[in-house]
């Protein structure tokens, strides 16, 4: 197994500029998920991984050794495909062993690797069979048999698991995680599905728009997002935003005035903010408390427009102004439909973020 | 009697108009070809034959030399279709493929080959061909078909490749498989019956055509089979109809069969891409 | 995603660079251009030189001759005619088959008994070459010993000894009747992958929406076939227009170049007549008329790809 070094990376298509100065270092036996919106370049920087778009500038180098002119046969990766990419006229060992075969290994040892794959995967009673006999979940199967029947110096995952119904899905995110331990690999995966990228990876690398906007482990993403961007990508249900600004009230203390609330809220300790900052706050639904008529200190009154009950958690959709936040608690909420309702935001869980950078302050 | 039932007598009998109009002349041909010569020239005309007389094919073959004929239609048409798919497989490949400059330009330049008729051009053509040396010669037809039927190939065959998805083979490359070795393990298995169904059409378009071998071919040793039957007709004192009929089938049956296997396939592969 | 719906790089094995794959690409394609180029490129060049040129019938160039060739055609009482019955029977066969093939094409694409065997039948003038139907055709509607005749007599008919090809205006429109019989199978071909391309829920939408009866048809199916009627119209056209065989084989053109076409004109004034000059010219008016509907063709297509 071995590092992937990714420094200063662009992509063009003609005039298009697809990937703008990606920086990411993959250390040997990682786990890191490339996520974000579609269209962001994720993909595109596995191709350019696995050599399947050629590199318009900067450098990729995989175990200290620079790629760029390397095709796709010499790089000793393995990949699983989006589609599988299973080969139609081959059995499910045949594909599994075809990699071997290129190289001339003698028989015994790609049936002997194949069979292992098998064990691993499940497989072993499927062997035989064509793609076109087998479940979406099998395929699935065979095409991680393939790339783990040789020892290649990393793993790329393209969405792999977009295909499966929600059930299999989860079952082959703990599957996979578990085999890349299992087998000490290197792995870089695409998703654009966070509740994969969180559970699944050593550090997440949220892209957007060609750049990335911040990498880190996932707990670091969640606690601490770098930008809106992020605090916004990551999350379920997403982060709830509000623009507001920094004012002086009449003790003389720094508050928070939302744009919309006449109450204004205690400033968590940033200690950077001066009277009359514009700010964005954003608070994750999970954060934030009913509280009864009594409590009177940082607090926001607002209106109940929907509740929806999931059995385990209640989230209320709730207007203050025109602003519609999304609130998620654990308890069961009595309310209806056009009750009138107070939050407190927790000051130590307020994010803040600049209006004009979209920076974290 | 079920509603598919009853549909499909509805259906059969929508049709049968143009269905008997398309078989009356099959019918001729096999009532025709199997009569002997003097029950064609009476007044009294009958659908079935006095007797099955198989003399009219026994005359093709060995007194008019209708299998020199035969012979050099299955020459050129394989000949053509050989070049044609020579030239057309990497074309259609590069298409489907490979990012390269002035693709577009290349698909138009196909289409406007494809609407000129080689009979608009045949003057051009026979002086070209005279130039040459190559009036007479089989293999002037074979360059002439595979240039008018190749666009056409180009088409099929790409929107076949099209189907094959590219993953197939970037996940060979990623398993260590050189370009030529993806091609020949990964992409030329799938793409097999593409190529046949393109082959086996080309092959039907050469055997058919007519112009441009009157034209090229002047010589009746080098005629092809369509040829040298409109010129069993001009040629007599009197038609011998049986003879004729007997030479249309033996040069359409084949053909037909050949047809109607790949039909199926045909009908795919325009609505894929072909009219695109 | 969408990167990975973009072209491939050729990745070249031993690590070349892309630049140099370009090339590669080019070289696939060349043996096709190089082909063409010569079988249809240089004919067009000297089509376009013998229509401005003095030619003598052994095809030798004489001098320039400016539009002599064309002012010849021009004032040929001849041509004007298979101008004229040019336009006749490309209206008349396209016409003709596009009427057809949408029903029979909607015929085919339901579900019933024998459909496979139908299909063959349908599409069965399409494997046959366009001579050999010509003269079967004329054998059938032959006078005297034709089956034609045999059979319209059997059912009671007058039709005993019917000169069918003898009248040029029953010649033509039996050929014209040809021309549709073998045009039909590609038109029918053309319409059934539009019919397959559009999906059942369409009509089942449209059934929630109220239409009833022929409403399916005028709505959902007449818009949807649209793009592929323009397409098997426009194609129709120009195989229509160029068709040699059939006229060509069934009358010659006769009686008395009442049936003559365009095509079997330039023919006659080239290998029958040994006008090459004025053939070219005529030539190079066909293929001007062509030009127009390539163009037209093209412009169908590109506004088809906009609307998707």
């Amino acid at each position: 197994m071995a590092a992937i070094e990714i420094s200063k990376v662009v992509k063009t298509f003609g005039a298009v500029k697809v990937l703008d100065g990606i920086d990411v270092e993959v250390k040997d036996r990682e786990f890191i998920v490339l996520v974000g919106p579609s269209g962001c370049g994720k993909s595109t920087l596995l191709r350019m991984i696995a050599g399947l778009e050629s590199i318009s500038g900067g450098q990729v180098a995989i175990g200290g050794r620079r790629v760029n002119e390397v095709g796709p046969q010499e790089r000793d990766l393995a990949m699983v495909f989006q589609s599988y990419a299973l080969y139609p006229h081959m059995t499910a060992a045949e594909n599994m062993g075809f990699s071997l075969k290129l190289r001339n290994r003698p028989a015994g040892e790609v049936r002997e690797a194949v069979l292992d794959a098998a064990r691993r995967l499940h497989l072993t009673a499927l062997l035989d069979r064509y793609p076109r006999q087998l479940s979406g979940g099998q395929r699935q199967r065979v095409a991680m048999g393939r790339a783990i029947v040789r020892d290649p110096s990393a793993f790329l995952f393209d969405e792999p698991l977009s295909n499966l119904d929600a059930k299999l899905r989860a079952h082959m995110r703990i599957e996979i995680r578990q085999l890349h331990d299992a087998l000490g690999a290197t792995s870089v995966y695409v998703t654009h599905d966070q509740v994969e990228a969180m559970t699944m990876a050593d550090r997440i690398v949220v892209m957007n728009a060609g750049r990335i906007e911040q990498v880190g482990t996932p707990i670091e993403l969640f606690d601490t997002p770098a930008n809106l961007f992020v605090a916004g990508f990551l999350g379920a249900p997403t982060m709830n935003f509000s623009g507001g600004a920094v004012v002086r009230d009449d003790a003389g203390e720094l508050r928070i005035a939302l744009q919309v609330s006449p109450r204004t809220l205690p400033l968590p300790d940033t200690g950077s903010l001066d009277e009359g900052a514009e700010i964005v706050l954003g608070m994750r639904p999970q954060h934030i408390e009913i509280v009864g008529e009594d409590v009177q200190d940082g607090v926001i009154d607002a209106e109940v427009r929907a509740i929806e009950q999931t059995g385990c958690e209640t989230n209320l959709i709730v207007a203050f102004g025109d602003v519609e936040w999304t609130i998620q608690s654990h308890h069961r909420v009595l309310a209806a439909t056009g009750d009138a309702i107070r939050l407190r935001l927790d000051p130590a869980r307020v994010h803040l973020f600049d209006k004009q950078t979209e920076k974290r302050l | 009697m079920t509603s598919k039932a009853r549909k499909s007598l509805i259906c059969w009998g929508a049709l049968s108009p143009i269905v008997v109009v398309i078989l009356f002349p099959y019918a001729t041909m096999l009532s025709t070809a199997l009569k002997h010569k003097d029950e064609i020239f009476t007044f009294e005309q009958t659908w079935w034959p006095r007797e099955f007389y198989l003399g009219n094919f026994a005359d093709l073959l060995f007194e008019r030399g209708f299998g020199q004929a035969i012979f050099n239609s299955l020459y050129i048409s394989v000949g053509a279709t050989l070049l044609s798919s020579a030239v057309a497989i990497p074309a259609a490949y590069a298409l489907s493929r490979l990012r390269m400059p002035g693709k577009g330009a290349f698909r138009n330049y196909l289409l406007i080959t494809q609407m000129i008729s080689p009979i608009v051009l045949i003057i051009g053509l026979f002086r070209m061909f005279a130039y040459f040396g190559m009036i007479n010669d089989p293999h002037a037809l074979i360059i002439a078909h595979s240039a008018f039927y190749m666009a056409f190939a180009v088409w099929m065959l790409q929107s076949y490749f099209d189907t094959i998805p590219k993953d197939l083979e970037e996940a060979a490359w990623l398993d260590g498989a050189s370009r030529t070795r993806a091609f020949i393990s990964v992409f030329l298995p799938l793409c097999l019956p593409g190529v046949a169904v393109t082959a086996l059409f080309t092959f039907v378009n050469s055997w058919n055509e007519y112009a441009m071998s009157l034209t090229m071919l002047r010589d009746a040793s080098s005629q092809t089979a369509p040829v040298k039957i409109a010129f069993l007709t001009g040629t007599l004192y009197e038609t011998e109809w049986n003879i004729i009929m007997a030479a249309t089938l033996m040069a359409t049956v084949p053909v037909a069969i050949i047809f109607a296997s790949i039909q199926n396939y045909l009908v795919r592969g325009l609505s894929l891409g072909g009219v695109k | 995603m969408t990167a990975s719906t973009t072209t491939l790089v050729p990745p070249s094995p031993r690590g070349l660079r892309l630049s140099k794959a370009i090339p590669g690409a080019l070289l696939l394609i060349l043996p096709s251009l190089l082909l063409s180029a010569m079988v249809i490129g240089y004919p067009i060049f000297d089509v376009l030189r013998m229509s401005v040129a003095d030619v003598n019938r052994f095809g030798r160039v004489l001098g320039f001759a400016g539009f002599d060739n064309f002012l010849a055609a021009f004032t040929d009482p001849i041509f004007l005619q298979s101008a004229w019955q040019t336009l006749i029977w490309t209206f008349c066969v396209v016409g003709g088959t596009v009427l057809i093939s949408v029903p029979i094409a909607i015929i085919l694409n339901e579900e019933f008994y024998g459909r496979t065997v139908a299909r063959t039948i349908i599409l069965l003038p399409w494997a046959v070459s366009l001579a050999m139907t010509a003269l079967v055709w004329r054998f059938v509607v032959n006078g005297d010993f034709g089956t034609l005749n045999t059979t319209l007599s059997a059912l009671g008919l007058p039709f005993d000894n019917f000169p069918w090809l003898a009248d040029a205006s029953t010649a033509f429109g039996i050929e014209i009747l040809v021309g549709i019989l073998v045009s039909m199978p590609f038109t029918v071909t053309i319409i059934m992958g539009g019919l397959t391309a559009i999906p059942d829920t369409l009509y089942e939408a449209s059934r929630m929406d109220g239409a009833r009866g022929l409403q399916g048809f005028r709505h959902i199916t007449l818009p949807l076939l649209r793009p592929f009627l323009q397409i098997a119209v426009v194609l129709n056209v120009i195989y229509v227009f160029n068709s040699f065989p059939i006229i060509w084989i069934m009358t010659n053109g006769g009686p008395a170049n009442r049936t003559d076409i365009l095509i079997t004109y330039v023919y006659k004034q080239a290998f029958g007549f040994g006008k090459l000059g004025t053939a070219a010219a005529g030539s190079v008016v066909m293929f001007a008329m062509l030009l127009a509907f390539s163009v037209l063709y093209l412009y169908m297509t590109r506004s088809r790809e906009v609307q998707q």
